[in-house]
């Protein structure tokens, strides 16, 4: 195996791994695969694929505007490539999209119900709209290939072309609106973004970020690309790019802090807590380092030095539009993106990387159309790599789906349980009561425990068979009267209690299924457990038991006794029994069993839980 | 404009609103785990009650902002502020972004994530209850008044009567009155209440107006860019032809090419005119 198919494999590998992810995402839905939750309903999939994606892409319109626009013809080569990641860059961003909504098939409906005041709807008119012109931009090298040799395609080719300098126009145009409105965002956010990060003239900052980011972009993906192909990577060209990246990131740095200081929040940035040292880490990686390095002849002289510096700025603001979210102010549980999360938005990268490849090998992709390339690429086709292989089309299948494969498998060990089989209920086990003549019943021991006079209930009710069964309902076999908790065992959720296994072994395995599956021919069919005279104190209706949620049992078995001694009170009244009557009446209120509310809370409490 | 005002020194944290508001909107009954839900609301809660020291009981619902930050945010209109002051939700039309989510400054809709076809789900006011002429499920069932129903004016004069009356018992404010730009859910109370929502102090001006001051630059900001982009091409085209007329060998070639970059400059002046 060569360099390219090492690459090439590991990508196959997080492909098959984000396509399960991404299938299981769609089936389970978010709950289950995501560590989305109220508390934080914008996780990794907007900071990284949406906001980095988009300030990734960002090469394509500044490397366009220094071409088309501003004329600097020795660029000409790195256009191209600068195009194509943008474009693919959208892609992700469309498709990362899709995976975060909650309802991704109406994702067209913001074009038809146009909501004007909303930022995200400019954003998501932009993505559209620049992502179609950026089509229209990859067009004209995939129309080159000489498979699109008939004449309609060389027309629509030359009238591309002929629209080249109009698009690339209203490509700046739109992506200057909506790389900026990306900052926008976060506006309606004044209490949750951290004042380190929230500006109302964030979108300026995102723009000008964007701007140099693409630079940087640009310098990391053509040496990256140069050295997987073994190109001499154009030295010269990336040592200017990375001074005018350095000049961008200056003016960047001059509105950030300037920003900062007319606030009057400078301050904050050095105040020594974690997110100060956060936010020093990001401005010194993603601004101050990268623009030393740009021009310091001993970083920049050589491909190394450039290729890390451009990481640097790459890595600094993605770190940039994670630090936003991480810093935001949260009511309610942590958020780690989950396993799922990252590996869908990894096979995206990986997927585009891919195409991008593709592009490297059967387009003319660094050149600009010229005849002669036409011929070998054409030459290449015949031979006809498949994404990747450097042999036949089948040969190329048989090498890649071992790592997709292996890529399915990774995701099935890897991927949490609720991922695989679907959305779990946080549970919340109940422990036992304790104690004898009194019982402290605080199932989740939150402290707030009910204090319940066994003793002075039994007394009352008399100990026999049948009063113990007015709480004592049901008992497991051979036990005696069974604690509540063994049945109701979590405190908000019902939990099934029948074990099937059990009544099977019981009753003499296989021959018995026909005493509760009343029609054998469909075994689901199921006699209701109390009309087989076994358990006669079940609701009739019940098939499979589910024993309800600790509270919902405490409250129901509780509070109808309690309601109807309450109901007496009227009566002892009548009788002129004024004590009996009050202390009767107190068992209907809610401080009856829990102590610790107001003394006025004196209601019943009847529909509520 | 209708309203709710919840006076926090009644409410006694019995529950009855919660449990007739799960009634009235058929909402699932499991109870949502404490750890999912700091304020108790979760997408089958539409109000909760929090506990405070000294036996305070707050009742939490969507305060149905007169300003909505989410009906600013929503991308596609799917939440509403209706004439009578109810904020009301469209499942037809939702694409499920929940950049409503991150926009309410108190943190109220909530979401279905237990389920592949998840809405945004939050109180609506009891929509379809008031709009037949009858008051919410909750304040229905409040047992000591502590929530009523009312024009939403009336409640303020309400309101600022009960704090004339008992200036000691109430902190001197009506909560929702000015907040983000005024609230049709208002609150009565002796604690602060800034635990509802983002911050103690929200201040006054209403959230739609931040987005508002960045989105109305739009149209300069495109336009701009366009004109700014054609005008350098056409200047640093015309200097570059300049040189090239300069140099005797390429002349010719290099005019035909700016020809062709010409017919382009016009092309792109009309479209930055649309
Ligand atoms: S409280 Fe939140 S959800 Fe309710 S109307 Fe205001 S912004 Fe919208
Ligand atoms: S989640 Fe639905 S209701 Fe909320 S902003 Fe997005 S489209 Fe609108
Ligand atoms: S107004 Fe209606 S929807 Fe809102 S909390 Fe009250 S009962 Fe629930």
């Amino acid at each position: 195996m060569n360099k390219r198919q090492m690459v090439k494999s590991l990508l196959w590998l997080l492909i098959g791994f984000g396509a399960t992810s991404g299938f299981l995402r769609l089936v389970h839905g978010l709950g289950a695969t995501t560590g989305l939750s109220d508390a934080t309903p914008w996780g990794f999939w907007i900071g990284f694929d949406v906001m980095a994606g988009v300030a990734l892409a960002a090469g394509g319109f500044t490397m366009a505007a220094v071409v088309y626009v501003f004329g600097l013809e020795q660029f000409r080569p790195i256009v191209r490539p600068a195009v194509l990641t943008a474009f693919l860059g959208y892609v992700i961003v469309a498709i990362g999209l899709m995976m975060d909504l909650g309802l991704p098939w109406n994702i067209w409906h913001p074009m038809v119900f146009w909501q004007y005041r909303s930022v995200l709807f400019e954003v998501g008119t932009c993505v559209t709209l620049y992502l179609t012109v950026l089509a229209l931009e990859v067009a004209p090298i995939v129309l080159e290939h000489p498979l699109f040799s008939h004449p309609i395609f060389h027309k629509a080719y030359k009238i591309l072309k002929h629209l080249s300098l109009p698009l690339v126009i209203l490509g700046i145009m739109l992506s200057t609106l909506h790389q900026s409105s990306l900052g926008s965002l976060f506006l309606i956010m004044p209490f949750r973004v951290h004042e380190l990060w929230y500006t109302s003239n964030i979108y300026i900052l995102y723009f000008i970020s964007a701007a140099g980011l693409g630079c940087a972009m640009v310098i990391f993906e053509s040496t990256l690309t140069s050295l997987i192909y073994d190109h001499k990577p154009r030295q010269e060209l990336m040592q200017k790019l990375g001074k005018i990246a350095s000049v961008i990131l200056g003016v960047y740095l001059v509105f950030r802090i300037g920003d900062l200081l007319v606030k009057g929040k400078l301050g904050v940035a050095f105040n020594g807590t974690g997110t100060s040292t956060l936010f020093i880490v990001e401005i010194l990686i993603s601004t101050i380092i990268p623009s030393i390095f740009f021009n310091w002849k001993k970083i920049n002289g050589n491909t190394k030095g450039l290729f890390w510096t451009a990481a640097m700025v790459v890595f600094g603001f993605i770190m940039n539009r994670q630090n936003i979210f991480l810093t935001m102010s949260k009511k309610g549980p942590a958020y780690f993106p989950w396993v799922s999360e990252l590996m869908i938005s990894l096979a995206l990268v990986a997927g585009a990387t891919m195409v991008f490849i593709f592009f490297v090998e059967h387009f003319d992709l660094f050149g600009d159309g010229a005849p002669d390339n036409k011929k070998e690429i054409g030459e290449k086709l015949i031979t006809g790599p498949f994404f990747g292989a450097d042999r036949s089309f089948v040969k190329g299948v048989a090498i890649f789906t071992a790592p997709v494969i292996a890529g399915v498998g990774l995701a099935l060990m890897l991927l949490p349980s609720s991922a695989i089989k679907g959305y779990q209920y946080p549970n919340t086990p109940v422990k036992d009561a304790v104690g004898w003549d009194t019982l402290s019943i605080d199932g989740n021991r939150a402290l707030e425990s009910v204090l319940f006079p066994h003793a002075q209930h039994q007394q009352m009710m008399g100990v026999s068979r049948d009063s113990c069964m007015t709480c004592h309902h049901m008992s497991r076999p051979k036990d005696g009267p069974t604690s509540c908790s063994e049945c109701h065992q979590d405190m908000y959720l019902a939990t099934s209690i029948f074990s099937h296994g059990y009544h099977q072994t019981l009753m003499g395995g296989n021959k018995s299924c026909d005493s509760c599956h009343v029609n054998t021919k469909a075994k689901a069919e199921v006699l209701s457990c109390n009309t087989a005279e076994c358990h006669k104190l079940l609701p009739s209706d019940t098939t499979s038991y589910l024993a309800d949620s600790y509270v919902d049992a405490m409250h129901k078995k509780c509070k109808d006794c309690h309601e109807e001694q309450a109901k007496q009170a009227d009566g002892f009244i009548a009788m002129g029994e004024q004590a009996k009557a009050d202390s009767v009446k107190a068992l209907g209120y809610c401080t009856a069993c829990h102590p610790g509310l107001p003394p006025e809370s004196k209601v019943r409490l009847s529909v509520t839980r | 404009m209708i309203g709710i005002l919840t006076d926090v020194t009644k409410c006694i944290g019995c529950h009855k609103c919660v449990g007739a508001c799960v009634d009235a909107n058929k909402l699932d009954k499991h109870i949502p785990a404490p750890q999912h839900t700091s304020d108790g609301l979760a997408a089958n809660r539409w109000t909760s009650i929090i506990k405070q020291p000294d036996s305070h009981y707050v009742r939490k619902q969507c305060r149905h902002c007169l300003e909505p930050a989410c009906v600013s945010a929503c991308i596609v209109g799917a939440l509403k502020k209706t004439k009578s002051g109810p904020v009301v939700y469209d499942k037809k039309k939702c694409i499920g972004c929940r950049y409503c989510m991150m926009a309410c400054p108190y943190g109220v809709p909530k979401y279905e994530w237990d389920t592949p076809v998840p809405y945004v789900r939050k109180c609506t006011m009891c929509y379809e209850r008031v709009s037949v002429g009858k008051q919410p499920a909750c304040t229905e069932a409040c047992p000591t008044g502590a929530t009523v129903f009312g024009d939403r004016d009336k409640l303020i004069a309400e309101a600022k009567l009960r704090i004339t009356k008992n200036p000691e018992k109430y902190i001197n404010r009506v909560f929702g009155e000015v907040e983000v730009g005024g609230t049709s859910v208002l609150y009565l109370s002796d604690i602060p209440l800034g635990f509802l929502g983002w911050k103690d102090d929200l201040g006054k001006e209403a959230l739609p107006k931040l987005t508002w001051s960045a989105l109305s630059k739009v149209p300069t900001e495109f336009l701009g860019m366009g004109a700014a982009m054609t005008g350098a091409f056409w200047i640093i085209g015309r200097r570059n032809k300049m040189r090239a007329m300069k140099v005797k060998e390429e002349a010719e070639k290099k005019a035909v090419e700016n020809e062709t970059g010409d017919a382009g400059t016009e092309e792109k002046g009309e479209d930055s005119n649309e």
